[in-house]
């Protein structure tokens, strides 16, 4: 034991700058990665063209609403002049003020108040259109109101001592004071709430990733040490090839665990998740299975940098099947049973659960009985 | 002379690797398909909401008065929110059976006194409980319910300033009741059918594009980029290392060898793109003139060895073969990216749109889908032909600078 641990430190000599690199590699990624989508998030813009065809005040408001919107950047332009450029696809889609705009809403004509231009590439136009909808049908409403208590005045025959723009100005007013109407979702038969805004991404899914194609890439070692010249040695060693290697997987499996422990510590720390006794048990029994299968797998091959292009072909499709390129509810409501097939799905959801830990472990039995009877 | 027949020799040896281990080059063709089709599959899934199955949201009501009972049924017979979405009243109990059977998406409550509670101003809050087994239409069921808050916060505020106006009047209790309910309905009418305040065309951006045929392009230009990457890391041998160096005695150069191995993996991919192109030409059918083929021949051929000139920079400035695979793909990422074959880079952050004109492969994207999709008759090679240019002195410096390195 104690010597297996010496030449491992031996070999880690030569090696500790590749080592200590891939073992921080998967908290490095996952903080360049959460920050730098973070950045393109916010930077994001959506360009639309905006046609003012009516110079009124309310015309005006409209523009401006669109503008103190995050993610849209609207441009003003004439119609001729939008339209080219939206077949051009330099704008998503293109909303024209019609004329007499703020005369139609104060008459409470709903038609011809605003006309879209879409084309089949323009990706966000649907919630673009809602977005200029509820400005209109906010002024819409107010004008209404307005009406009504105008008509109230004229009912009881009493004199009108506020103007039109001021009973619009007041109803902005408590709309912005009274934000009273909320809404919360919060799942069934979970203790999980939904935090507002949330991110497309979270730091634990990278990492989960990363630690993959980090595990694989240690687990050259395998590779590196499995060849004729040094099993030649080890004949002259008293340590069989099976101990040889499983007392080093172990080894390994024990350095990556505490590495681990820190990067999740500091992960938690920078993004402000909390460290559950559920997510430590998960994290142990994704760093157990996942270091049999590298293990076993690495086995499987005599080159190294095929092991290498494999493992990224592994990557690539994990990230399908787990949904982080496309996701894959829709499909999962149809066909539930496809999160069985997916080693990710519990360790993505927080799970310690998962089943392949049993065949990992039943994988690892059973190679090791066929080395013993090669053996023998 | 003999630089020319050392490189044919690699391009014979490269060559045989292959008819050694045949079953690469299946393999090679087929991963990239099975991954991107993967992909379209996903994202047809993800995009074609079920019309036989679809989101069904619950409405619990526990307040039960005359607002609440009249926006549920306008609610349930409303077609407003689309032929995706099915709304019913339901009770709590039997919306959690349903929750529990997979059969509801999520439901909504409105909680005790939520009208009267509005009516005099009070904090309220909807709340929407979600399936966990369907998070994504959860959202959506969120996304639709603020959208609806947004116009009622409106219509809230509206009524509240005619409940003022109506008060300083001296109506009496019931008459104002009887108003606000009445404006109240009305304004959620307006939310019901605002879809009418906007008119909708449809603009044609060209006689032929239609998505299919945009992301066609997107789809066969991602594949060259992994072919490219693939071949060349497949020629790459490991144990090249060492009868490099015997070889080195010969005057052999790195640069040989990478030209050599350029040449091998231009082909290969070449006969792999040509045979899915070929058929995409035939399902999905584009305007090509004779001319267009060479000057998209000229682009793709242009941009391929642009690319492997970063490959093969990455192979001289990286001795760790692992640290080199993951610069290599995160570069191969970039690219994809940057080029707007997945998002046009219309939408990308404007800092980033400046710089992005620049870039070889946005500019192949770019003049391809000009050719394709706007059936133009130029195309415009210079700035490729000087990355091209400057890519062979960079690799020259760099081969040249290593080699006297190991010295």
């Amino acid at each position: 034991m104690k010597n297996i641990f010496e030449t491992r430190l031996l070999f880690w000599k030569f090696e500790w700058k590749g080592l200590l690199f891939w073992l921080t590699f998967p908290l490095l990624v996952t903080i360049i990665i959460m920050f730098a989508f973070g950045a393109i998030e916010e930077e994001a813009n959506v360009p639309v063209g905006v046609v003012l065809e009516d110079d009124s005040i309310l015309a005006k408001q409209l523009y401006e609403s669109i503008q103190s919107t995050p993610y849209v950047k609207p441009f003003l332009l004439d119609e001729r002049e939008a339209i080219n450029q939206l077949e051009k696809q330099q704008l998503d889609s293109v909303f024209v003020i019609q004329k007499h705009f703020d005369e139609n809403i104060e008459r409470g004509r709903k038609n011809n108040l605003i006309k879209s231009y879409s084309s089949n590439l323009s990706f966000t136009y649907v919630p673009l259109k809602e977005l200029v909808i509820s400005y209109v049908n906010g002024d819409f409403t107010r004008a209404q109101a307005a009406f009504t208590v105008e008509q109230l005045y004229e009912q009881y025959d009493v004199e009108n001592d506020v103007n039109w723009h001021e009973l619009i100005e007041r109803s902005k007013v408590i709309e912005r004071e009274q934000n009273l109407l909320k809404t919360s979702l919060t799942f069934f038969n979970s203790d999980v709430v939904e935090k507002g805004e949330q991110s497309i991404i979270d730091p634990w899914t990278i990492w989960v990733f990363a630690t993959f194609l980090c595990t694989l890439f240690i687990f050259d070692w395998v590779i590196k040490e499995n060849n004729k010249s040094i099993q030649n040695r080890l004949l002259f060693s008293k340590w069989s090839k099976r101990y040889y290697f499983a007392l080093n997987g172990l080894i390994y499996t024990v350095l990556m665990f505490i590495i681990d422990i820190v990067t999740i510590i500091i992960l938690a720390i920078i993004f402000n998740f909390e460290i559950t006794f559920y997510l430590m048990m998960t994290l142990i029994s994704y760093r157990v299975t996942l270091n049999m299968f590298a293990f076993l797998f690495s086995f499987l091959f005599k080159s190294v940098y095929s092991f290498y292009m494999i493992s990224f072909a592994l990557l690539c499709a994990s990230l399908i099947m787990s949904g982080i390129i496309v996701p894959i509810d829709g499909l999962i409501s149809q066909f539930p049973a496809i999160v069985y097939f997916n080693p990710f799905h519990p360790v993505l959801t927080i799970n310690p659960f998962n089943y392949w830990f049993i065949i990992a472990i039943l994988l690892c039995f059973v190679s090791f009985i066929r080395e013993e009877k090669q053996h023998a | 002379m003999n630089v020319i027949k050392r490189i044919l020799l690699f391009i014979n040896n490269y060559i045989k690797q292959f008819k050694r281990k045949w079953i690469q080059l299946p393999l090679l063709f087929f991963f990239p398909l099975f991954i991107v089709g993967l992909t379209i599959t996903l994202f047809v899934f993800l995009i074609l909401p079920d019309e036989n199955n679809p989101i069904k949201i619950g409405i619990v009501d526990y307040d039960q008065s005359e607002e609440t009972k009249v926006i549920i049924r306008l609610l349930e017979q409303s077609d407003e929110l689309g032929p995706f979405i099915k709304i019913k009243s339901i009770e709590e109990a039997e919306a959690k059976e349903q929750m529990l059977a997979d059969e509801l998406s999520a439901y909504i409550s409105f909680p005790k006194h939520f009208t009267s509670d509005l009516y005099v101003g009070k904090s309220v809050s909807l709340d929407i409980i979600g399936n966990k087994n369907r998070e994504t239409e959860s959202y959506i069921v969120k996304e639709l319910l603020d959208s609806i808050v947004r116009h009622i916060r409106t219509s809230q505020a509206s009524i509240l300033m005619i409940n003022e106006h109506a008060k300083k009047l001296g109506m009496s209790m019931e008459e104002r009741e009887e108003l606000i309910f009445e404006s109240f309905i009305s304004s959620f009418l307006n939310v019901l059918g605002k879809d009418q305040l906007v008119s909708e065309e449809k603009v044609k951006n060209d006689a032929f594009v239609s998505p299919i045929h945009y992301y066609a392009i997107s789809i066969v230009f991602i594949l060259t980029f992994i072919w490219l990457m693939m071949t060349y890391n497949i020629l790459y041998q490991e144990e090249a290392k060492r009868i490099f160096n015997r070889m080195r005695l010969y005057s052999v150069t790195y640069y040989e060898q990478i030209i050599s191995r350029f040449i091998v993996t231009l082909i290969v991919t070449a006969l792999f793109t040509m045979t899915v192109t070929a058929f995409i030409q035939y399902s999905v059918n584009f305007n090509l003139y004779g001319e267009d083929i060479v000057r998209i021949f000229v682009i793709v051929f242009l941009h391929s060895i642009i690319f492997l000139q970063i490959l093969a920079l990455c192979e001289l400035l990286i001795n760790s073969e692992r640290l080199r695979l993951l610069s290599q793909v995160m570069i191969m990422l970039f690219f994809i990216g940057v080029s707007g074959a997945i998002l046009p880079t219309t939408y990308l952050p404007l800092s980033i749109q400046q710089w992005i004109i620049y870039f070889p492969s946005y500019h192949s994207l770019y003049w391809l889908q000009q050719i394709l999709l706007k059936d133009r008759l130029y195309a415009d090679f210079q700035l490729l032909i000087v990355y091209v240019i400057v890519g062979f002195v960079l690799l020259s410096i760099l081969s040249i600078v290593k080699e006297r390195v190991r010295e």
